[in-house]
């Protein structure tokens, strides 16, 4: 029979002939491939460790746009949690199969491919920590972290004076498996602190630190902004109408402040991300229609630790954006960053006042409209991107590829 | 011992097959293989290269290959202008697409005499054309394509579907 032969012959490739083949497909067919033999299998997961985890697309909620320079906070329809591809070969996720919906919740973080989201509006005191839901999209897994127990602080003299600023994915314990730890960050009183989720297979186990004295925080904790910014390893929370922003080490719970370039100190508009080609702490401003790009490092005439890689003019390309006026004044106001593409695609997301939402590839200079198809918003900035590193495969050894019996 | 010319005064290289048939062919072509390159190098290359791992059928695809791919690489002919640059870049585009249009054991026996000459280009063919008919398939599609046994239980199978259920809706 014919198929005996073909047995012999696909038997006969070695194992770098398998990865050869295996290494140009396309994450879905990847893994659908791995599931043809064990051998295909630990092939497959050879190339899913020496990959990138493929970024396959955002998540976001669309958004109305907003009359053009209106400037008092309307109320804004939250709408449903939308997912742009990004690109036509990338699967399309979708959080259908969470049962009840998430129109009561509203994305917070993405990383490591989880979805963290919190309820809103957030109706809760400032210092009740709210429910946490965690979405793993590819395997269409959820957990609802219950509220930390009264008792978990001892003798919590804080709990009149709270502040919960916001929650974030901290790290994920297995590649596949829901097992991961999320943090939440409070200000109680003038110093910050972490609480810790730790999910395993169904229990949840929260664990609270001690204040962070090393760090005071002197202003009103609602100046931060409740979504934090993963880049470099570290994670940086934006505040408001300051020159620094604000840093947990996800490793040590330690957390700091760090200054932006003093050129950018009184400015106090600038985004933190990662660097295109190496993934490098950057930090990006549009600041009178120029684009500046910093990087973190020492070099001759550095400021602050950080040095200027990139100076871009923004009014010619400004100048394409249907619409929006042409003085400087309503140029500054009505247009700023929202946001670095965490997918390290060299792109900027930038925001304007009712002229709709654009992206701008930093070296080519292209500026494109993100909307979706039925004229919504696209709302990267507000949804931290899906970074969705997929747990394609197992990123453990092969051992760990045969499966665990415990899903 | 001197060397064989070719009609046009190039060098000829004599290949040998496992079961004994002989391939002639242009030093150039037959330098596409970097095990034929090296060994001719080394001079050890007349009055012939035996390939005792490569069976007369797929050798005679092999040199189909190398001869298109040297008679058309680019500056063979002297000319090099943009414009015929691209047309025999669409020329052996076309070429590549027909050539590897083959079943699938014979796909098999290319890749593996691809990776044993070393010939790059001709191996990536091979591995794409393989990928290529990998995409869109289920796993139970693949693995009859390619004749693979299942040697998964079906408690494993299940666990890893449900694992990344994304890649196998519609499929």
């Amino acid at each position: 029979m014919a198929s005996e032969a073909w047995t012999t012959t696909v038997a006969a490739l070695t194992e770098d002939a398998i990865h050869d083949i295996l290494r140009r497909l396309p994450p879905a067919d990847l893994l659908r491939a791995a599931l043809a033999c064990q051998r295909w299998r630990r092939a497959a997961a050879r190339c899913s460790i020496l990959r990138a985890p493929p970024l396959l697309g955002y998540f976001f909620h669309p958004a109305d746009t907003p009359p053009p320079m209106a400037f008092s906070a309307s109320k804004r329809t939250l709408f449903p949690v939308a997912f742009a591809p990004v690109d036509a070969s990338s699967p399309s996720l979708s959080l259908d199969f969470v049962r009840r919906g998430t129109s009561s919740f509203t994305i917070y973080d993405v990383h490591l491919g989880l979805m963290l989201l919190l309820p809103v509006p957030a109706s809760l005191p400032a210092g009740i920590l709210p429910r946490i839901l965690v979405l793993d999209p590819a395997s269409r897994r959820r957990a609802l972290l219950p509220q930390p127990p009264r008792d978990t602080l001892v003798d919590d003299r804080w709990r009149g004076s709270r502040q919960f600023v916001g929650a974030a994915v901290l790290s994920r314990v297995h590649p596949s498996r829901l097992c991961f730890d999320a943090v939440c960050l409070t200000i109680d009183g003038k110093h910050p602190r972490s609480w810790v989720a730790s999910y395993r297979d169904g229990e949840c186990h929260w664990k609270v630190l001690p204040l962070d004295m090393g760090v005071t925080i002197q202003f009103q904790p609602h100046w931060f902004e409740g979504r934090c910014v993963h880049a470099a390893g570290d994670m940086y929370w934006h505040i408001c109408n300051s020159a620094r922003l604000f840093k947990l080490d996800p490793a040590t719970l330690k957390f700091s402040y760090l200054p932006a370039p003093s050129e950018l100190a009184d400015y106090h508009k600038f985004r933190v991300g990662e660097r295109p080609q190496d993934g490098r702490l950057c930090m990006a401003s549009v600041k009178d229609q120029e684009m500046q790009f910093w990087v973190r490092g020492e070099t001759d005439g550095s400021d602050n630790g950080w040095f200027l890689e990139k100076r871009v003019c923004m009014r010619a390309v400004f100048d394409t954006v249907p619409g929006l006026p042409r003085d400087r004044v309503s140029r500054i106001v009505s247009t700023w960053l929202s946001d670095i593409d965490p997918g390290r695609t060299g792109k900027l997301f930038i925001k304007t006042m009712g002229y709709g939402r654009y992206s701008f590839h930093m070296d080519t200079g292209k500026l494109e409209r993100l909307a979706t198809e039925d004229g919504k918003e696209v709302v990267i900035t507000e949804t931290r991107l899906s970074d969705s590193s997929l747990p394609l495969i197992s990123h453990q050894t092969s051992e760990d590829l045969i499966l665990h019996e415990d899903i | 011992m001197a060397a064989a010319e070719g009609s046009d005064g190039g060098k000829m290289i004599v290949l040998i097959s496992a079961d004994g048939q002989r391939f002639e062919l242009p030093e150039a072509a037959a330098k596409l293989s970097q095990i034929v390159l090296y060994m001719i190098e080394d001079g050890c290359c007349y009055p012939s290269i035996p390939l005792p791992k490569v069976d007369g059928v797929i050798l005679a695809k092999i040199v189909e290959y190398c001869n298109k791919h040297a008679a058309l690489s680019s500056g063979a002919d002297g000319s090099s202008d943009a414009a015929s640059e691209r047309s025999k870049e669409r020329e052996l585009k076309i070429f590549d697409a027909e050539f590897i249009d083959v079943d699938v054991t014979t796909l098999f026996d290319v890749m593996m005499a691809a990776n044993y000459l070393n010939i790059k280009g001709l191996l990536d063919l091979a591995c794409q054309r393989t990928a290529d008919l990998i995409k869109g398939k289920s796993p139970e599609q693949i693995r009859q394509t390619f004749g693979i046994k299942n040697d998964f239980t079906p408690e494993e199978e299940a666990a890893i579907r449900k694992e990344n259920a994304w890649a196998f809706d519609n499929i």
